[in-house]
Protein backbone atom coordinates (compact mmCIF):
# COMPACT_ATOMS: atom_id res chain seq x y z
CA UNK A 1 0.00 0.00 0.00
CA UNK A 2 1.27 3.42 -0.88
CA UNK A 3 0.18 5.61 1.99
CA UNK A 4 -2.08 5.85 5.04
CA UNK A 5 -5.13 6.85 2.99
CA UNK A 6 -5.04 3.52 1.21
CA UNK A 7 -4.91 1.62 4.48
CA UNK A 8 -7.87 3.58 5.77
CA UNK A 9 -9.85 2.97 2.62
CA UNK A 10 -9.26 -0.78 2.61
CA UNK A 11 -10.93 -1.08 5.97
CA UNK A 12 -13.61 1.45 5.26
CA UNK A 13 -16.99 -0.20 4.83
CA UNK A 14 -18.80 2.27 2.61
CA UNK A 15 -22.42 1.45 1.96
CA UNK A 16 -23.04 0.41 -1.63
CA UNK A 17 -25.26 3.41 -2.08
CA UNK A 18 -24.13 6.69 -0.60
CA UNK A 19 -26.29 9.67 0.18
CA UNK A 20 -25.54 12.59 -2.11
CA UNK A 21 -26.58 15.96 -0.78
CA UNK A 22 -29.30 17.63 -2.75
CA UNK A 23 -30.02 14.78 -5.10
CA UNK A 24 -30.72 11.72 -2.95
CA UNK A 25 -28.97 8.42 -3.22
CA UNK A 26 -27.19 7.85 -6.48
CA UNK A 27 -25.42 5.08 -8.29
CA UNK A 28 -21.84 5.22 -9.42
CA UNK A 29 -18.41 3.94 -8.63
CA UNK A 30 -17.63 4.04 -4.94
CA UNK A 31 -14.62 5.20 -2.96
CA UNK A 32 -14.42 1.78 -1.29
CA UNK A 33 -13.54 0.23 -4.64
CA UNK A 34 -10.94 2.85 -5.53
CA UNK A 35 -7.67 1.34 -6.74
CA UNK A 36 -4.93 3.88 -6.13
CA UNK A 37 -2.52 1.90 -8.32
CA UNK A 38 -4.60 2.94 -11.31
CA UNK A 39 -4.71 6.61 -10.41
CA UNK A 40 -2.74 8.91 -12.68
CA UNK A 41 -2.24 12.10 -10.69
CA UNK A 42 -0.01 14.94 -11.82
CA UNK A 43 2.14 16.85 -9.34
CA UNK A 44 1.24 20.20 -10.84
CA UNK A 45 -1.76 21.70 -12.54
CA UNK A 46 -1.80 20.41 -16.10
CA UNK A 47 -4.77 22.51 -17.05
CA UNK A 48 -5.54 25.80 -15.42
CA UNK A 49 -9.12 26.00 -14.19
CA UNK A 50 -11.27 28.84 -15.49
CA UNK A 51 -11.87 31.20 -12.60
CA UNK A 52 -15.02 33.00 -13.68
CA UNK A 53 -15.14 36.60 -12.56
CA UNK A 54 -17.38 38.10 -15.21
CA UNK A 55 -20.14 37.04 -17.54
CA UNK A 56 -21.98 38.73 -20.39
CA UNK A 57 -25.24 38.10 -22.22
CA UNK A 58 -24.86 35.33 -24.78
CA UNK A 59 -26.75 37.50 -27.27
CA UNK A 60 -24.12 40.23 -26.95
CA UNK A 61 -21.25 37.76 -27.29
CA UNK A 62 -22.81 36.57 -30.55
CA UNK A 63 -23.34 40.12 -31.80
CA UNK A 64 -19.70 40.90 -31.04
CA UNK A 65 -18.58 37.83 -32.97
CA UNK A 66 -16.81 36.35 -29.98
CA UNK A 67 -18.39 33.05 -30.93
CA UNK A 68 -20.90 31.97 -33.55
CA UNK A 69 -24.19 30.14 -33.40
CA UNK A 70 -22.59 26.80 -34.16
CA UNK A 71 -20.08 27.07 -31.34
CA UNK A 72 -20.66 24.30 -28.82
CA UNK A 73 -21.57 25.44 -25.38
CA UNK A 74 -22.26 23.77 -22.07
CA UNK A 75 -25.17 25.13 -20.10
CA UNK A 76 -25.00 24.83 -16.34
CA UNK A 77 -28.37 24.69 -14.62
CA UNK A 78 -27.71 25.19 -10.92
CA UNK A 79 -30.69 25.51 -8.59
CA UNK A 80 -29.19 28.37 -6.58
CA UNK A 81 -26.56 29.93 -8.83
CA UNK A 82 -28.76 29.80 -11.93
CA UNK A 83 -27.94 29.15 -15.54
CA UNK A 84 -24.68 29.95 -17.27
CA UNK A 85 -23.15 28.96 -20.61
CA UNK A 86 -19.51 28.04 -21.08
CA UNK A 87 -17.66 27.42 -24.35
CA UNK A 88 -17.14 23.66 -24.73
CA UNK A 89 -13.85 24.03 -26.57
CA UNK A 90 -12.41 26.23 -23.84
CA UNK A 91 -13.66 23.81 -21.21
CA UNK A 92 -11.91 20.96 -23.04
CA UNK A 93 -8.73 22.75 -21.95
CA UNK A 94 -9.70 24.05 -18.52
CA UNK A 95 -11.77 20.98 -17.54
CA UNK A 96 -12.95 22.97 -14.53
CA UNK A 97 -14.72 26.32 -14.23
CA UNK A 98 -15.60 27.78 -10.89
CA UNK A 99 -17.11 30.96 -9.60
CA UNK A 100 -19.99 32.53 -7.78
CA UNK A 101 -23.33 33.67 -9.17
CA UNK A 102 -26.09 35.32 -7.18
CA UNK A 103 -23.87 34.81 -4.15
CA UNK A 104 -23.81 31.05 -4.68
CA UNK A 105 -20.61 29.11 -5.35
CA UNK A 106 -20.72 26.78 -8.34
CA UNK A 107 -18.32 24.55 -10.19
CA UNK A 108 -18.47 22.80 -13.55
CA UNK A 109 -16.26 19.92 -14.63
CA UNK A 110 -15.94 18.67 -18.20
CA UNK B 1 -21.79 20.99 -8.82
CA UNK B 2 -21.78 22.94 -5.63
CA UNK B 3 -18.16 23.06 -4.40
CA UNK B 4 -18.94 23.30 -0.69
CA UNK B 5 -17.68 20.75 1.82
CA UNK B 6 -18.62 21.12 5.46
CA UNK B 7 -19.53 24.75 4.86
CA UNK B 8 -16.25 25.64 3.15
CA UNK B 9 -15.79 26.43 -0.54
CA UNK B 10 -13.22 24.08 -2.03
CA UNK B 11 -11.28 24.90 -5.18
CA UNK B 12 -10.92 22.26 -7.85
CA UNK B 13 -8.59 21.48 -10.72
CA UNK B 14 -8.35 18.62 -13.19
CA UNK B 15 -5.16 16.79 -12.31
CA UNK B 16 -5.19 13.36 -13.80
CA UNK B 17 -7.13 10.28 -14.82
CA UNK B 18 -8.93 7.33 -13.31
CA UNK B 19 -10.94 4.78 -15.23
CA UNK B 20 -9.97 6.64 -18.37
CA UNK B 21 -11.73 9.85 -17.40
CA UNK B 22 -10.40 13.00 -15.82
CA UNK B 23 -10.53 13.39 -12.07
CA UNK B 24 -10.94 16.42 -9.88
CA UNK B 25 -8.44 17.34 -7.20
CA UNK B 26 -9.14 19.91 -4.50
CA UNK B 27 -6.54 22.39 -3.34
CA UNK B 28 -7.80 22.38 0.26
CA UNK B 29 -7.25 18.70 1.14
CA UNK B 30 -5.61 17.14 -1.92
CA UNK B 31 -8.45 14.66 -2.28
CA UNK B 32 -9.41 13.04 -5.57
CA UNK B 33 -13.03 13.41 -6.69
CA UNK B 34 -15.12 11.72 -9.36
CA UNK B 35 -16.01 14.46 -11.81
CA UNK B 36 -19.28 12.78 -12.84
CA UNK B 37 -20.81 11.60 -9.57
CA UNK B 38 -19.22 14.21 -7.30
CA UNK B 39 -17.93 11.59 -4.89
CA UNK B 40 -14.62 12.01 -3.04
CA UNK B 41 -12.81 8.85 -4.13
CA UNK B 42 -9.47 9.11 -2.39
CA UNK B 43 -7.95 11.23 0.34
CA UNK B 44 -9.15 13.02 3.46
CA UNK B 45 -12.48 14.00 1.92
CA UNK B 46 -13.68 10.44 1.37
CA UNK B 47 -17.25 10.20 2.62
CA UNK B 48 -18.22 13.53 1.08
CA UNK B 49 -20.20 14.05 -2.11
CA UNK B 50 -20.69 17.28 -3.98
CA UNK B 51 -24.27 17.98 -5.05
CA UNK B 52 -24.44 17.50 -8.80
CA UNK B 53 -26.67 19.03 -11.43
CA UNK B 54 -26.99 18.72 -15.16
CA UNK B 55 -24.61 20.28 -17.61
CA UNK B 56 -26.30 20.31 -21.00
CA UNK B 57 -24.43 20.16 -24.29
CA UNK B 58 -25.78 22.30 -27.08
CA UNK B 59 -24.63 25.14 -29.29
CA UNK B 60 -24.85 28.89 -28.87
CA UNK B 61 -27.79 29.36 -31.26
CA UNK B 62 -29.89 26.66 -29.61
CA UNK B 63 -28.99 27.87 -26.12
CA UNK B 64 -30.08 31.39 -26.98
CA UNK B 65 -33.33 30.14 -28.49
CA UNK B 66 -34.14 28.24 -25.33
CA UNK B 67 -33.20 31.12 -23.05
CA UNK B 68 -32.77 34.62 -24.58
CA UNK B 69 -31.54 35.95 -21.22
CA UNK B 70 -28.77 33.36 -20.87
CA UNK B 71 -25.35 34.68 -19.93
CA UNK B 72 -22.00 33.21 -20.90
CA UNK B 73 -18.50 33.18 -19.43
CA UNK B 74 -15.69 33.27 -21.99
CA UNK B 75 -12.11 32.61 -20.96
CA UNK B 76 -8.94 33.86 -22.63
CA UNK B 77 -8.38 30.55 -24.42
CA UNK B 78 -8.83 30.48 -28.20
CA UNK B 79 -12.06 28.98 -29.54
CA UNK B 80 -11.07 26.48 -32.21
CA UNK B 81 -14.29 24.53 -32.67
CA UNK B 82 -16.72 25.49 -35.37
CA UNK B 83 -19.46 23.48 -37.03
CA UNK B 84 -21.32 20.38 -35.98
CA UNK B 85 -20.95 19.38 -32.35
CA UNK B 86 -20.99 15.65 -32.98
CA UNK B 87 -18.33 15.86 -35.68
CA UNK B 88 -16.22 17.81 -33.23
CA UNK B 89 -16.72 15.25 -30.48
CA UNK B 90 -15.98 12.34 -32.78
CA UNK B 91 -12.88 13.94 -34.18
CA UNK B 92 -11.22 14.70 -30.86
CA UNK B 93 -10.23 11.13 -30.02
CA UNK B 94 -10.12 8.11 -32.27
CA UNK B 95 -8.63 5.75 -29.69
CA UNK B 96 -7.66 5.68 -26.04
CA UNK B 97 -3.99 6.39 -25.45
CA UNK B 98 -1.86 4.11 -23.30
CA UNK B 99 -1.99 6.68 -20.50
CA UNK B 100 -5.78 6.38 -20.41
CA UNK B 101 -5.74 2.60 -20.69
CA UNK B 102 -3.35 2.22 -17.75
CA UNK B 103 -6.01 3.68 -15.46
CA UNK B 104 -8.65 1.15 -16.52
CA UNK B 105 -8.87 -2.27 -14.84
CA UNK B 106 -11.41 -3.95 -17.08
CA UNK B 107 -13.33 -2.25 -19.80
CA UNK B 108 -16.99 -3.04 -20.42
CA UNK B 109 -16.94 -4.29 -24.00
CA UNK B 110 -20.67 -4.54 -24.59
CA UNK B 111 -20.47 -1.43 -26.77
CA UNK B 112 -17.60 0.11 -28.78
CA UNK B 113 -15.21 1.96 -26.49
CA UNK B 114 -15.55 5.41 -28.04
CA UNK B 115 -19.18 5.20 -29.10
CA UNK B 116 -21.09 8.39 -28.42
CA UNK B 117 -24.32 8.23 -26.45
CA UNK B 118 -26.11 9.58 -23.45
CA UNK B 119 -26.12 8.05 -20.00
CA UNK B 120 -28.97 8.66 -17.57
CA UNK B 121 -29.04 7.72 -13.92
CA UNK B 122 -31.11 7.86 -10.75
CA UNK B 123 -30.60 6.48 -7.28
CA UNK B 124 -31.65 3.06 -8.54
CA UNK B 125 -30.65 2.62 -12.13
CA UNK B 126 -28.29 3.79 -14.85
CA UNK B 127 -29.06 3.39 -18.54
CA UNK B 128 -27.09 4.19 -21.67
CA UNK B 129 -28.60 5.15 -25.04
CA UNK B 130 -26.29 5.11 -28.06
CA UNK B 131 -26.51 7.91 -30.59
CA UNK B 132 -26.93 5.23 -33.22
CA UNK B 133 -30.06 3.85 -31.53
CA UNK B 134 -31.60 7.29 -31.04
CA UNK B 135 -30.98 8.19 -34.68
CA UNK B 136 -32.45 4.87 -35.81
CA UNK B 137 -35.58 5.55 -33.75
CA UNK B 138 -36.25 8.78 -35.63
CA UNK B 139 -34.08 10.90 -33.32
CA UNK B 140 -36.37 10.42 -30.32
CA UNK B 141 -37.04 7.53 -27.95
CA UNK B 142 -39.88 7.38 -25.46
CA UNK B 143 -38.92 5.22 -22.51
CA UNK B 144 -39.34 4.67 -18.79
CA UNK B 145 -36.53 5.01 -16.25
CA UNK B 146 -36.97 4.09 -12.62
CA UNK B 147 -40.75 4.42 -12.86
CA UNK B 148 -40.85 7.73 -14.73
CA UNK B 149 -41.57 8.32 -18.39
CA UNK B 150 -38.97 10.25 -20.33
CA UNK B 151 -37.82 11.12 -23.82
CA UNK B 152 -34.29 10.86 -25.16
CA UNK B 153 -33.78 12.96 -28.26
CA UNK B 154 -31.32 14.54 -30.65
CA UNK B 155 -31.31 18.28 -30.22
CA UNK B 156 -31.81 19.45 -33.82
CA UNK B 157 -29.50 22.45 -33.93
CA UNK B 158 -26.53 21.13 -32.01
CA UNK B 159 -27.06 17.42 -32.81
CA UNK B 160 -26.27 16.63 -29.17
CA UNK B 161 -28.35 14.15 -27.17
CA UNK B 162 -30.63 15.28 -24.39
CA UNK B 163 -33.31 13.78 -22.16
CA UNK B 164 -36.31 15.15 -20.32
CA UNK B 165 -39.06 13.73 -18.19
CA UNK B 166 -42.46 13.66 -19.90
CA UNK B 167 -45.58 11.61 -19.27
CA UNK B 168 -45.76 10.36 -22.80
CA UNK B 169 -45.77 7.07 -24.60
CA UNK B 170 -44.80 8.62 -27.88
CA UNK B 171 -42.24 11.09 -29.18
CA UNK B 172 -41.92 12.10 -32.80
CA UNK B 173 -40.12 14.88 -34.62
CA UNK B 174 -42.46 16.68 -37.00
CA UNK B 175 -41.44 19.86 -38.81
CA UNK B 176 -38.71 20.70 -36.34
CA UNK B 177 -40.69 20.14 -33.18
CA UNK B 178 -40.78 17.12 -30.91
CA UNK B 179 -44.39 16.11 -30.49
CA UNK B 180 -45.39 14.17 -27.39
CA UNK B 181 -48.75 12.87 -26.17
CA UNK B 182 -51.57 15.26 -25.26
CA UNK B 183 -50.33 18.01 -27.56
CA UNK B 184 -47.15 18.72 -25.61
CA UNK B 185 -44.29 19.87 -27.86
CA UNK B 186 -40.62 20.69 -27.51
CA UNK B 187 -39.85 23.57 -29.83
CA UNK B 188 -36.62 25.56 -30.01
CA UNK B 189 -35.53 24.14 -26.69
CA UNK B 190 -38.73 25.10 -24.91
CA UNK B 191 -41.56 22.84 -23.81
CA UNK B 192 -45.18 23.86 -24.40
CA UNK B 193 -48.47 22.36 -23.28
CA UNK B 194 -51.43 21.77 -25.56
CA UNK B 195 -52.77 25.22 -24.57
CA UNK B 196 -49.54 26.86 -25.74
CA UNK B 197 -48.41 27.69 -22.22
CA UNK B 198 -44.75 27.18 -21.53
CA UNK B 199 -43.91 24.26 -19.25
CA UNK B 200 -40.93 23.81 -16.97
CA UNK B 201 -38.50 21.20 -18.28
CA UNK B 202 -37.48 18.58 -15.75
CA UNK B 203 -34.55 16.40 -16.66
CA UNK B 204 -33.00 13.23 -15.28
CA UNK B 205 -29.31 13.36 -14.44
CA UNK B 206 -27.58 12.87 -17.76
CA UNK B 207 -24.22 12.81 -19.43
CA UNK B 208 -23.55 13.12 -23.16
CA UNK B 209 -20.55 10.86 -23.26
CA UNK B 210 -18.40 8.15 -24.69
CA UNK B 211 -19.56 4.65 -23.78
CA UNK B 212 -16.45 3.57 -21.88
CA UNK B 213 -16.52 6.46 -19.42
CA UNK B 214 -20.16 5.99 -18.52
CA UNK B 215 -19.84 2.21 -18.25
CA UNK B 216 -16.83 2.46 -15.96
CA UNK B 217 -18.48 5.06 -13.78
CA UNK B 218 -21.72 3.09 -13.55
CA UNK B 219 -20.64 -0.56 -13.60
CA UNK B 220 -23.29 -2.86 -15.02
CA UNK B 221 -25.28 0.01 -16.50
CA UNK B 222 -28.31 -1.00 -18.50
CA UNK B 223 -28.17 -0.44 -22.24
CA UNK B 224 -31.29 0.68 -24.05
CA UNK B 225 -32.55 -2.03 -26.38
CA UNK B 226 -30.53 -4.85 -24.83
Amino acid sequence: MRDPWTRILVGFATLPIVMMAGTGELLGQQAADFDVDRLYLTDEDTYLPFVVEETLPLSRALEQGRLDGETSVLVMDHPEAGRLALVADQMAYHHVAQGELAGEPWMVSF
Amino acid sequence: MTPIVDGEVYHYVSRGLYNGVSILWDRETGSVWDHITGEAMYGPSVGHWLPIYNLLHTNAAAALEADPELRIAISDRPIRQRGNFLDWVMGRFTSLSERFERTIAKEDKRRPTLEVGIGLWTENVARYYSMEDVLAAGEAISDELDGRRLVVYVEPRSRALGALYAETGNAEWVEGELRLDDGVVLREGRLYGSDGARLEIERPLQLFTRWYGFALTFPGTEIYGE
